[in-house]
C-alpha cells in the first residue's frame, strides 16, 4: 500500500514546517494534512482517513494521549500507520503510546527521511 | 522399766489388807484366845493355812506392783502348792497332815476337818496364785491372768451373795462353793485388786468386769438355789416351818433375777461394744489427726495460756529452723522478733483479762524469727481451744517470704510499667469490652485536651468525631460477635476529636487483651497532625517537582529538537542556493531561541519567587501597573487596545516588591496576549483597593477567555490553553499563583460573558511582617 497522505498533528508551527519540508523532500507526491491539536485532528479525521498520522504528545487543549483515547473509541476505521513524534523520551510515554494497536512507530523529534522510510516500510510490509 | 513412784494405791491397799487380815487371824490361831473363840467364832472360819495364804498373796501383790516379779513368782508358787495339796486332800479324802503342819488347831469350825481349808477357799487360793504367777511371768496383766483372777473373784462373790440372800442354811463351808465370810471378803478384795491392776486398760474395763461378775454370780446362785430346792424335797429330815413361804420367795427371786440378768447381760454387751468402738475410733481419729498435722503444709503450734509451746509439727522445724525438742516447753516468743517478742506475754495476759484479741480468730500477717535470727513475714491464724483441762491456743503459721517477695517484685514491675506508660510520648488508653475508658496516660491528656478524670469511666467515643462517634459501639459489638476487626491488631490512621471540638488525624493501633476478668482493648495513639501536614506538603512539593522535571525536559528540549531540524533544512537550502527559504528558516530558528530564552527566564523567576527572601515595602499600585503595561505594550503593541485604570494614585500595598511586580506583570501580559483579534473595541479594566484588611487587584478583559473544560487547570504548571497562540511558556499563571500564595494571598479566575477576570487578594500588609509567611521557601 502506497503512502499517499500523512496527517501531522503538532501545535508547534516550526515542527509543522519541518515535517512538511521533510515529507516533501522525501516524496513530493505525498499530501500533507495539518492539525494543531487533538481536537482539530479528530475533526479532520471525520472527513478523511490519511495513510499515516504523525502525532505529537504535548499539545494544548487536547494532547496526544487524549487524542489516541478518543480516536480508538470513536473511530472504527483507523489510519494504517500512526507514528508518535515527540521530544519526550520518557519510557512510560513510549509504552503508553505503543499500547494502541494502530500506533506502529515512536520517533524522537526532529522528523527525518529515515523516519519516513520506516513508516513507508511499515505501511507496505 | 517404769519408775515405782507412780504406783497404783489400790493394789497396795488390797495387799496390805490381805497381810493384816492374814497375820491377825494367824496370830489368833497361835494365841488360842478362848473368849474370842466363844464370842466371835467366825474369825476362825479362816484356818491358819488360809491366813498364811493371804499374807503370802498380799506380799506377792505388793511385790508385783513394785516390779519385784521374782518375789511374786516364788510366793505365788508356795500358795499354789498349799492350795493344790489341800484340794487334793479333799478330792482324795486323804490326810497329808497339812492341818497340823504349822499349828495344832484348837478349834473346828464349819470345815470337814479341823484346820483344813474348805475346797472353795483352796480353789480361790489356787486361782489367785495362778493369776499372780502369770503376771509375774509375763511382766504385765495378760488376758489369761485377768480371766483367772475373775473366776477367783467370782467364787468369793458367790459366797458373799449366799450370805446376803440367806441361802446358806448352816455353817457348812465344805460345799463346793462355800467359804467362811472372812475368807470371802478377803478374796473379794484380793480378786478385785488383781482385776483392776496390771495395765492401763484394766481400769477402763472395770464397768464391764463388774457387770460380768454380777451376772455370773447371779447365774451361779440360781443354779445353787435350784440344786438346793430339789435336794430339800428328797431330804425328809430337812424341815422347818414356813417352807412354802421360802419356796415362794425363791420363785419370785428367780423371776426378778431373770429380769435383772437380762438387763445386765444387755448392758454388758452394749457397754463392751461401745468400748470397743470408741477405743477403736478414738485410736483412728488420733492417728488421722496426727497424720494431718504432721503432713500439713503449714506449721501448726499449740501453746498454753502462759505461752508455753505444747506441740509443734514437723513443718515448724523447717519454718523456724529449730528442732522439735528445742521448741517444746519453751515460750512461744522465742519464734518472734522484737517488738512482739517482748510484748507477747502482755498480749496473752491482756487477752485473758479483756478478751481483746490481736490475732485470735482473725489471722494476719506478722513477723517470725528463725533460729539464725533472720526475720521473715508469716501468715498467722490463731484459734482458741477450750479443753477439759484448760485453755490452749493453736496457731497455723505459713512462711510467706516467697509470696511477699513476689508481691513486692510485682508491685515494683507494675510501678515501672506505670512510669513507662505514663511518660510515653504516645497516648496509651485502655477500654473494656463495652468501650468504657479504664485507663489513660499523661500523653492522652495532652493529645485530647481532657484531664484524665474527665476521660476515665466515659465511653471512648467521646474522643472520636462523627461518624466514628456514633458507630464505635457498633464496631465493638460487631467485633465481639463476628471477630471482624476494623483496627484491632492492624493499626491505621483515624481521626480524633479534642476537647475543644477540633478534629485531628491520629495513628491508632489497638490490641485485644484477654484477662481473667474479661476482655480489654488497649490503644496506642499518636497525634500525626504535624506529620500529616508535612506529608501533604511533601507530596505536593514532590508532585510539583516531578511535573516540573517532566515539563522542563519536554518543553526545554522541544525548541532544541526543532532547531536541530531547522538547521538541517537550512543546510539543504544553502546547498540548493534557496536564499529566500534560508532567510525564513533562520527567522524560525531565531524565534525558537527567543522562546527558549524566555522559558529559562521564567524558570529563573519561579525559582527566585520560591527562594529569594524579601522585606515588605510600601508599593504604589498604580505605578506598578503602569510599568507593567509599558513593558507589555513595547512588545505587543496594539493601537486599538483600551486600558482603564481604576486605581487611586495614592494607593499603596505593603508587600514584597518583586513578587508583587511578577503578579502584576503576569496579569497584565495575559490580558494583553489573549485579546480577541476579532473584537471591535478590545479593552482591559484594572482595579485595585484595600477593604476590610484585604488588598485586592482585579484585571478584566474582553478577550478570548478560558474554555470551561480548561478552567480547573488554569493555575497549574506548563498548561497552555490556546493552540494557535503558542508563545507562552505555560508557567505564567502558575508563577502568579505561587507568588500570591507566597504573599499569604490567593489568585482566582472569574469567567466573564466575554473574556476573563483574574483577581488577586493579598492580606493587608503589617509593618513587621517578615518573610516567614512564604510557604514556598
Amino acid at each position: 500500500m502506497a503512502m499517499n497522505s500523512i496527517l501531522v498533528v503538532d501545535d508547534e508551527e516550526n515542527d509543522q514546517f519541518i515535517c512538511e519540508y521533510t515529507i516533501r523532500k522525501f516524496d513530493p507526491t505525498i499530501e500533507v494534512l495539518k492539525a494543531y491539536d487533538g481536537s482539530e485532528a479528530l475533526a479532520l479525521l471525520r472527513k478523511t482517513t490519511p495513510d499515516a498520522i504523525i502525532l505529537d504528545i504535548n499539545m494544548p487543549v487536547m494532547n496526544g494521549f487524549e487524542f489516541l483515547d478518543r480516536y480508538a473509541v470513536e473511530f472504527t476505521v483507523h489510519a494504517p500507520v500512526v507514528a508518535m513524534l515527540t521530544s519526550s523520551h520518557l519510557g512510560q510515554d513510549r509504552e503508553r503510546a505503543m499500547s494502541y494497536y494502530f500506533v506502529k512507530n515512536y520517533f524522537e523529534k526532529p522528523l527525518t527521511s529515515e523516519h519516513l522510510a520506516v513508516m513507508r516500510a511499515t505501511l507496505e510490509g | 522399766m517404769k519408775p515405782n513412784l507412780d504406783m497404783d494405791p489400790a493394789p497396795l491397799l488390797a495387799g496390805a489388807y490381805c497381810i493384816l487380815a492374814g497375820a491377825g487371824v494367824a496370830a489368833a490361831w497361835l494365841v488360842e484366845p478362848a473368849g474370842l473363840a466363844a464370842n466371835v467364832p467366825a474369825i476362825f472360819g479362816m484356818v491358819f493355812n488360809a491366813a498364811l495364804g493371804f499374807v503370802l498373796c498380799g506380799v506377792a501383790l505388793i511385790a508385783a506392783e513394785a516390779r519385784h516379779l521374782r518375789v511374786t513368782l516364788v510366793l505365788a508358787t508356795l500358795v499354789a502348792i498349799l492350795a493344790g495339796l489341800t484340794l487334793f486332800e479333799h478330792a482324795a479324802g486323804a490326810d497329808l497332815g497339812l492341818t497340823r503342819l504349822f499349828v495344832d488347831p484348837f478349834l473346828d469350825i464349819g470345815a470337814g476337818m479341823a484346820g483344813r481349808m474348805g475346797p472353795s477357799t483352796a480353789l480361790a487360793f489356787l486361782l489367785s496364785a495362778l493369776a499372780l504367777g502369770l503376771r509375774a511371768l509375763r511382766g504385765r496383766a495378760s488376758r489369761a491372768a485377768t480371766s483367772i483372777a475373775f473366776v477367783a473373784l467370782l467364787v468369793a462373790v458367790i459366797s458373799l451373795f449366799g450370805y446376803v440372800l440367806g441361802l446358806d442354811l448352816a455353817d457348812d463351808w465344805t460345799g463346793l462353793l462355800r467359804m467362811s465370810p472372812i475368807n470371802a471378803v478377803s478374796f473379794t478384795v484380793l480378786g478385785t485388786a488383781l482385776l483392776m491392776t496390771g495395765d492401763a486398760a484394766s481400769r477402763r474395763r472395770l464397768p464391764f468386769l463388774a457387770a460380768s461378775l454380777a451376772v455370773a454370780a447371779y447365774m451361779a446362785l440360781l443354779v445353787i438355789a435350784y440344786v438346793q430346792l430339789s435336794s430339800q424335797e428328797t431330804l425328809p429330815d430337812f424341815d422347818f416351818s414356813g417352807q412354802m413361804d421360802a419356796r415362794r420367795t425363791l420363785s419370785s427371786l428367780i423371776l426378778i433375777s431373770g429380769t435383772v440378768y437380762v438387763g445386765l447381760v444387755s448392758y454388758t454387751a452394749w457397754s463392751w461394744a461401745r468400748y470397743r468402738r470408741s477405743s477403736a475410733s478414738l485410736f483412728d481419729s488420733q492417728n488421722r489427726l496426727s497424720a494431718v498435722i504432721d503432713n500439713a503444709v503449714d506449721g501448726i503450734i499449740s501453746i498454753d495460756e502462759r505461752g508455753t509451746i505444747l506441740s509443734v509439727n514437723p513443718v515448724c522445724e523447717k519454718i523456724f529452723g529449730y528442732t522439735r525438742a528445742e521448741m517444746m516447753g519453751e515460750n512461744v516468743r522465742m519464734l518472734m522478733p522484737e517488738p512482739y517478742r517482748s510484748e507477747h506475754d502482755g498480749y496473752l495476759a491482756n487477752y485473758a483479762r479483756t478478751g481483746e484479741a490481736k490475732v485470735i480468730g482473725v489471722g494476719r500477717e506478722v513477723e517470725g524469727r528463725r533460729k539464725d535470727g533472720s526475720v521473715f513475714p508469716l501468715d498467722l491464724a490463731v484459734a482458741r481451744v477450750e479443753l477439759s483441762d484448760g485453755l490452749i491456743y493453736t496457731g497455723i503459721v505459713r512462711d510467706i517470704s516467697e509470696r511477699r517477695r513476689l508481691i513486692d517484685a510485682l508491685a515494683e514491675s507494675r510501678e515501672r510499667l506505670a512510669a513507662v506508660i505514663d511518660n510515653a510520648v504516645d497516648g496509651i488508653i485502655s477500654i473494656d469490652a463495652a468501650g468504657t475508658i479504664t485507663s489513660v496516660n499523661k500523653a492522652c491528656e495532652r493529645i485530647f485536651g481532657y484531664a484524665a478524670q474527665e476521660m476515665l469511666g466515659e465511653n471512648v467515643r467521646m474522643l472520636m468525631p462523627e461518624p466514628y462517634r456514633s458507630e464505635h459501639d457498633g464496631y465493638l459489638s460487631n467485633y465481639a460477635r463476628t471477630g471482624e476487626a476494623k483496627i484491632i491488631g492492624v493499626g491505621r490512621e483515624v481521626e480524633g476529636r479534642r476537647k475543644d471540638g477540633s478534629v485531628f488525624p491520629l495513628d491508632l493501633s489497638v490490641a485485644r487483651i484477654e484477662l481473667a476478668g474479661g476482655v480489654m482493648y488497649s490503644g496506642i495513639i499518636r497525634d500525626i497532625s504535624e506529620r500529616k501536614s508535612q506529608e501533604t506538603a511533601l507530596l505536593e512539593a514532590n508532585a510539583e517537582l516531578e511535573e516540573f522535571a517532566y515539563r522542563t525536559s519536554h518543553d526545554l528540549r522541544s525548541p532544541i529538537a526543532s532547531s536541530l531540524g531547522l538547521l538541517g533544512i537550512s543546510r539543504d537550502m544553502l546547498a540548493a542556493g534557496d536564499r529566500d527559504g534560508l532567510a525564513g528558516t533562520l527567522q524560525r530558528l531565531e524565534r525558537n531561541f527567543v522562546r527558549l530564552d524566555k522559558m529559562i527566564q521564567n524558570i529563573i523567576v519561579l525559582t527566585r519567587t520560591k527562594l529569594v527572601p524579601e522585606e515588605d515595602q510600601e508599593i504604589n499600585v498604580r505605578a506598578t501597573v503602569a510599568a507593567a503595561l509599558d513593558a507589555v505594550s513595547q512588545i505587543e503593541g496594539n493601537p486599538r487596545l483600551q486600558v482603564n485604570l481604576a486605581i487611586d494614585p495614592e494607593l499603596t500595598f505593603r508587600t514584597k516588591p518583586t513578587k508583587f511586580q511578577v503578579i502584576v506583570g503576569n496579569l497584565v501580559s495575559n490580558a494583553v496576549k489573549y485579546q480577541d483579534p476579532d473584537e471591535e473595541c478590545p479593552r482591559i479594566d484594572i482595579e485595585a483597593a484595600t477593604r476590610d484588611g484585604v488588598s485586592r487587584l482585579s484585571v478584566e478583559d474582553n478577550g478570548i477567555g478560558v474554555p470551561p473544560d480548561s478552567r480547573q487547570m488554569l493555575f497549574k504548571m506548563f498548561k497552555r490553553l490556546h493552540p494557535d497562540r503558542s508563545f507562552g511558556s505555560g508557567l505564567g499563571l502558575y508563577i502568579l499563583r505561587k507568588n500570591a500564595e507566597a504573599l499569604g494571598g490567593t489568585a482566582r479566575y472569574e469567567p466573564k460573558e466575554k473574556g476573563s477576570r483574574f483577581i488577586v487578594e493579598l492580606p493587608e500588609g503589617r509593618r513587621s511582617d517578615g518573610d516567614e509567611l512564604d510557604p514556598g521557601g
